[in-house]
């Protein structure tokens, strides 16, 4: 018994060496917060809401499998109340109060502009998931939708091809729409194509009598529309109760959300879209994806491009944040760089040059129950080119120039 | 436990005291060090494979910018068409078409030895035709739409480049025509005023990525990098490995089957850890997807070389523990029996004693505690009565004295022992290491160096003992880099980087250098161990493809990136000492024009020595960089003033502006120089290089060899001529150009005999824009062929239109510009243009003006040869504003001369204008030519014209240029 009582000393140092060092690695857990700004109110909310929803299944993911950096991620939502200021406010709060870690954000490409200077002077990170015009770059923004070479000039060069040379050219009066003109003449000169007019409504127009005349007049091969919002909606209706059913349609900005909205009785039967993504891609990780988004918002809900994009961007970021040992905005950003993953739309991976993504371009055509069915594919990622290859960037800068001053 | 002997317990509570403890620590501290160790390793692998991912990106980004550079030059433009055209009308045998690709063929190789890097060049039209290639396989003339190779990645590359406009590099595989030789394509669309026309490829051996392949920095003896594509259902390697010979392009396994870290790369994914690689081995990896090559990388090092550091650790500790085991036990075991033994003895005297035999004596020997109590034992027995009780108290109470006594020896020894063992093979490790190593104290003085550090510096151990390891230092490391060394160390512990140190006989050399600051358990730095090895050759190899990104393959001088990296430094260091930088934008005068008359190789050969010329003029801390085709820029960095500014122009001016002896032809050529300032004119790269582009144009305009500094008025002077230039690429299309036509009136007839065609643009909101401000833009952009052309169509429609309505004897003069003149298929413009307006060619008539055609006189004799031969007339223009030789005049096969203007003005009033008009009457008779007079507006130079023998009068004394349908009632109502 003696020799027990001389050995407890000896034995204690053994035990409390591996204790001390596992108690000192077992850090308070404190979260990792992420900003999500996105319109919950006002007239983009129907459209930005299920992006809310996007980031949440990712975070939800990542937390149910341990978290990140042994700590558990929490998201701070904002409403950006579809106000350009509301949303410069709530930046400079999630930044400058919540320390957020970076911010998944925006819509329309008048929002991601008003935080663009704010976003770069704090030196911090922010995610854009939306399909834009390109012409643009930031060192502190990563791009995750398509820009034109990924969406909109393989689209036009499809429709001419399959649908015919007549273009008669539609958009929402606003940057995005006369930009996506400029580019969409660009191609229509390369591969011979007529523009028989280009007509543009104010964003939220519903009164489509005179473009339905003019359809009616020139017969055009093929619509190419970029009308945004609930425009879209009011289109499609006066497309059906013309009877113009047989008219080509193909839309840039109408994603599974929208057609949802148009709704089964204004079914348009000649309906095509260009995007990165359709809930309709048969691969088994996007049908995983699909049904676990149904599961956490409801059976009725649909995924789509900026959906997608909003929920590859988390994952993306979870990882850089995994590689940089820190939820630091700098350290994210630049491990960011390098990055790709398996995502539901294929693999995505980032552009180190552009802060842009590498994207598979799909044609689909609408269906009447809500979905595309997938006609065509590059079956290859692209290359992002903010500024496309065939004019010289100065002389985009120049028509950026004009444009900004002509757009809303 | 009492039960057991003395000796057995000794052994066993020293087993317990001293070996369990000491083994669980060991245990401890190996698996900690284990573990950091596996993270760092894993650390490293991550930041070669995002390095070596970024080189290939590059790599292949700048050969897209080469296979995009190409599409643009007129030469491949004009092939794609004339080519194409020949192949389809008459066949790859043909004569026509086998001369011109042989003349492009060498005109490349000898033009373009930057092609020389690649398998083959290719030239597609807009058909899918293959029209060219270099190295002419099956499958030249072939289409990639319908032919046999129709499913070959060429094929697939032309579809997406020619619906993406878009540069891009095709998947990696065997190419059927090559031999199945495992090739990729770069390929670009070729577009002519903005139209497909075709596409450019350049066939690539995948050999040219092994340089990154190749590069093992980091990797050690066993690392490598796996690369492998997805090919269908299985992994197809593409670089060479390890363990299996000829793998690339050979080897494939089925995806299911290939290593884990390839299948998740080849599915996007970005990781590291410890793996089993396709061999079986145990791994540390990092594994990437690289989106420009799709394919998966996987950078890989055997765990059993990573991990080595801790494997020898913990064998050491084990033989150690075993050694310190054996030998302890032993001592303890003898220890104990030593002990035991005289008390035996002791014990069998007392028990005899103790049955009553009192004669009993214990053996006497030694003077220890033992023999102290044998003798005391024996006293006692000597008087056993009254000591008798005490004895057993007494020997216990030595026993245990012993017994402490006994443990401090042993731990001394074992201690000692175990010190000598470990020591013994951390001298060997250390001295038989491959990487040179230095030990120095917390003070940074040399304590140790071993044979690798001898052979790589020359020192030996002597000359560096106590020294400072800055002693090697080369002086040519930036301070900055041993900064953030320092404070690396002093915040992690370690740190690894490049630095370029000296031998001892003094030559320079780079070394990767990994230094672990050791730190006692109180944490004070107690020594540095730095490692280090020379890596000279993997630098030369790493430089020389950073040279290669870094500069202009022409010239060899820095190129727009290089550029803009240093001016970025420039900039920060002026913004920091308050100075200035100056960025000067020049541009060589009339280059086009030296290029496209004598060839790309001339220009070449003047740009390279431009190049020379330039270095020449600068200081060392200047810069000189060539941004493309002959755009240079020179910086002057630090600045105190602009005084040196004006100098450097100057001497740029003189230095550009001497003759050029280029293959034993002189050439001449000037530079127009446009000068902006940071911070004055910009705050940030970007601004202050567009301003000195704004400026350079600016001196352009004032009539070239000269300099301007910017001033923002330029800006928006340029913003507006760029704002024409935009308006007029799509007035075209607008159709807001339109035709007017002067009349010219025969004077023997006085009959209308024909019209001249004058271009106008009716610009939607700045109204009618005159010619003077047009025509220059759209000749210097290029505009003007299409316009041109549109002229030509619309002049020929408007005759036809004409000749319909009866008016048959009315000729259409139709001016052609410079450009458009020297235009290589001009007269096949025209001859379609004739064929298919159907108008009768010798009712059209070309007017040149005579500096045009005397610019290079031998030339123009053929142009007009060939317009000749489709029955077209030719007039020259503004003629006596030239320096016509009359032995060319002759040879010029024209029909017309039209006086100029300048001369018919003052024909009444100034002697020698009406002398110079009768003289050139006079000689056109004699060449049998007309003779049109220009600019006539009054009846006195009518009448003075008309007695010259003048044949032809045009100007506003008649008429002024009309629109279609009022010329025609001019015409209709004159020849009434």
């Amino acid at each position: 018994m003696k020799l027990i009582r001389r050995l407890w000393s000896p034995l204690l140092i053994v035990l409390a060496v591996p204790l001390a060092s596992l108690l000192s690695q077992q850090q308070t857990a404190q979260p990792i917060r992420i900003g999500v700004l996105h319109s919950l109110s006002g007239t983009m909310a129907n459209d930005e809401r299920p992006l809310v929803d996007a980031v949440r299944l990712a975070v939800d993911e990542i937390n149910a499998a341990g978290g990140l950096l042994g700590r558990p991620v929490e998201m701070v939502v904002a409403d950006g109340r579809s106000d350009d200021r509301v949303f410069a406010a709530e930046a400079e709060r999630l930044i400058s109060e919540k320390k957020v870690s970076a911010l998944f954000a925006c819509w329309t490409s008048a929002c991601r502009k008003t935080l663009k200077p704010l976003v770069e002077k704090h030196n911090h990170l922010m995610f854009y998931p939306l399909q834009y015009e390109g012409l643009e770059q930031s060192p502190n923004i990563y791009y995750l939708g398509s820009i034109p070479n990924q969406q909109i000039i393989p689209g036009t060069r499809w429709a001419l091809d399959k649908l015919g040379k007549r273009i008669y050219l539609l958009g929402s009066d606003y940057i995005y729409p006369h930009t996506a003109n400029l580019i969409i003449r660009d191609m229509l000169k390369a591969n011979h194509g007529v523009v028989l007019a280009e007509r543009y409504r104010p964003l939220g127009d519903a009164d489509f009598g005179a473009i339905i005349n003019e359809l009616r007049r020139l017969k055009p091969d093929v619509v190419l529309n970029t009308l945004n919002g609930d425009s879209n909606t009011h289109f499609f209706r006066a497309l059906h109760q013309a009877g113009l059913g047989s008219v080509p349609v193909m839309s840039f900005s109408v994603d599974e959300v929208a057609l949802q909205a148009i709704g089964k009785d204004a079914f348009h039967p000649e309906h095509y879209a260009v995007w990165s993504y359709f809930q309709s891609i048969p691969d088994a990780a996007n049908q995983r994806f699909v049904a676990s988004f149904r599961t956490h918002f409801g059976a009725e809900r649909v995924t789509s491009d900026p959906i997608e994009a909003s929920y590859v961007g988390v994952r993306l970021w979870a990882q850089a944040v995994r590689d940089a040992g820190t939820e630091e905005a700098q350290a994210v950003n630049s491990a960011m760089l390098l990055q790709s993953i398996a995502a539901p739309s294929g693999i995505a991976a980032v552009d180190h040059a552009t802060r842009h993504m590498w994207k598979q371009v799909y044609i689909g055509k609408a269906q009447a129950d809500g979905q595309f069915e997938l006609l065509w594919s590059t079956h290859d990622t692209l290359r992002p080119v903010p500024f496309p290859d065939h004019r010289r960037t100065a002389e985009w800068q120049h028509l950026l120039d004009t444009q900004s001053g002509t757009g809303s | 436990m009492n039960a057991l002997p003395i000796s057995t317990r000794l052994l066993l509570s020293y087993l317990l005291v001293a070996v369990l403890p000491l083994s669980g620590l060991a245990m401890f501290y190996l698996n900690e060090f284990e573990s950091s160790l596996r993270t760092t390793v894993l650390d490293n692998m991550a930041i070669i494979a995002d390095k070596k991912s970024t080189e290939i990106d590059s790599y292949i980004f700048e050969r897209l910018s080469d296979v995009r550079q190409l599409t643009q030059r007129q030469n491949i433009i004009a092939a794609v068409n004339s080519l194409g055209s020949m192949l389809r009308k008459q066949g790859l045998n043909s004569p026509a078409y086998r001369a011109a690709a042989s003349e492009l063929r060498e005109n490349l190789q000898r033009n373009h030895t930057e092609i020389s890097n690649y398998y083959d060049l290719l030239l597609v039209d807009a058909a899918g035709n293959v029209v060219f290639t270099l190295a002419q396989e099956k499958d030249l003339g072939t289409n990639l739409h319908s032919g046999p190779y129709r499913t070959t990645e060429l094929a697939r590359g032309f579809d997406l480049v020619t619906q993406t406009l878009q540069a891009r590099l095709s998947r990696f595989a065997p190419y059927a025509p090559s031999n199945n030789r495992p090739s990729a394509f770069l390929m670009a669309p070729v577009l002519q005023h903005g139209a497909i026309i075709g596409a450019l490829a350049l066939q690539v051996d995948v050999s040219k990525l092994e340089a990154v392949v190749a590069d093992r920095i980091g990797l050690g003896r066993s690392g490598e990098t796996v690369l492998a594509q997805r090919d269908g259902d299985d992994a197809y390697y593409a670089a060479p490995l390890r363990h299996i010979p000829d793998a690339p392009f050979h080897y494939r396994v089925p995806m299911r089957n290939a290593a884990l870290p390839m299948q998740q790369a080849l599915a996007g994914a970005h990781e590291r850890g410890m793996i089993r690689d396709y061999a079986g081995f145990e791994c540390v990896a990092a594994w990437r997807f690289l989106p420009a090559l799709r394919w998966g990388m996987v950078v890989k090092i055997d765990a059993e070389e990573a991990l080595a550091p801790a494997t020898r650790l913990r064998h050491i500790t084990y033989i150690a523990l075993a050694i310190f085991l054996l030998l302890s036990g032993a001592m303890a075991y003898f220890l104990g029996r030593r002990l035991s033994r005289p008390i035996g003895a002791l014990t069998r005297v007392a028990e005899n004693i103790a049955t009553g035999d009192l004669t009993q004596r214990a053996p006497q020997g030694g003077s220890d505690e033992l023999g102290r109590l044998a003798h005391a034992f024996n006293r006692m027995t000597d008087a056993l009565s009254d000591a008798q009780h005490n004895l057993e108290a007494k020997v216990e109470s030595r026993t245990a004295e012993l017994d402490h006594i006994n443990q401090r020896l042993k731990a001394d020894i074992v201690a000692r022992k175990q010190a000598e063992a470990a020591l013994q093979l951390y001298a060997s490790v250390f001295e038989h290491s491959g990487e040179a190593i230095i030990i120095t104290d917390a003070r940074n003085s040399i304590i140790a160096t071993n044979k690798a550090f001898q052979q790589l510096t020359g020192y030996s151990q002597d000359e560096v003992m106590g020294q400072n390891p800055s002693m090697l230092s080369s002086g040519k490391t930036d301070a900055s880099v041993y900064q953030r060394m320092w404070d690396e160390l002093s915040r992690k512990g370690f740190w690894q980087g490049e630095l370029w140190d000296k031998r001892k006989d003094g030559r320079a050399y780079p070394k990767w250098l990994t230094i672990t600051a050791v730190r006692n358990e109180k944490n004070e730095v107690t020594n540095y161990i730095a490692s280090f090895s020379d890596i000279t050759e993997h630098k030369a190899a790493a430089d020389k493809i950073s040279h290669l990104a870094h500069h202009d393959t022409l010239t060899d001088l820095p190129n727009r990136l290089t550029l803009v990296e240093r001016l970025i430094q420039a900039i920060n260091s002026a913004q920091r000492n308050n100075k200035r930088v100056a960025v000067m934008f020049i541009d060589l005068d009339r280059f086009k024009t030296i290029n496209d008359t004598l060839g790309h190789h001339t220009g070449d050969m003047l740009l390279i020595q431009v190049a020379q010329r330039l270095k020449a003029c600068v200081r060392n801390s200047d810069i000189v960089a060539r941004l493309g085709g002959d755009e240079f820029v020179v910086a002057l960095p630090e600045l105190e003033n602009n005084a040196p500014i004006f100098e450097m122009a100057d001497k740029i001016l003189r230095a550009l502006g001497q003759p050029y002896s280029i293959e034993g032809s002189q050439l001449h050529s000037s530079p127009s120089i446009g000068i902006a300032m940071y911070p004055a004119d910009g705050a940030s790269v970007e601004e202050v290089m567009k301003h000195a582009d704004v400026a350079m144009y600016h001196a352009k305009s004032r009539g070239r060899n000269n300099y301007q500094f910017f001033e923002p008025a330029m800006n928006k002077a340029s913003m507006e001529r760029l704002a024409l230039e935009n308006d007029m690429r799509i007035a075209l299309d607008r159709e807001e150009f339109v035709l007017h036509y002067q009349p010219k009136i025969n004077i023997a007839s006085g009959r209308v005999s024909g019209v001249e065609a004058l271009v106008r643009w009716q610009h939607p909101k700045k109204g009618l824009v005159p010619p003077g401000m047009f025509i220059p833009i759209a000749e210097e952009t290029g505009l003007m062929l299409p316009l041109g052309e549109w002229v030509i169509r619309t002049a020929c429609r408007q005759l036809r239109l004409w000749q319909r309505q009866g008016m048959t004897d009315i000729q259409m003069s139709i001016n052609l510009s410079p450009r458009q003149f020297r235009q290589k298929d001009l007269a096949q413009i025209v001859s379609a243009i004739v064929v298919i307006e159907n108008v009768a060619p010798e009712m059209l008539e070309f007017e040149v003006t005579e500096s045009m055609a005397m610019d290079n006189p031998q030339e123009t004799i053929e142009t007009m040869r060939m317009l000749c031969s489709l029955g077209v007339k030719l007039a020259i223009d503004d003629f006596g504003t030239g320096y016509s030789s009359l032995s060319y005049l002759k040879r010029f096969p024209m029909n017309t001369l039209k006086l100029d203007r300048s001369f018919v003005k003052d024909i009444e009033t100034d002697p020698s204008d009406a002398a110079i008009c009768s003289a050139t009457i006079g000689l056109a008779h004699n060449l049998g030519l007309d003779v049109v007079a220009e600019g006539v507006e009054t009846v006195a130079q009518y009448e003075y014209l008309k007695e010259l023998g003048c044949d032809t009068i045009q100007g506003y004394y008649f008429s002024k240029p009309l629109p279609a349908k009022e010329a025609e009632s001019y015409i209709l109502a004159g020849n009434v």
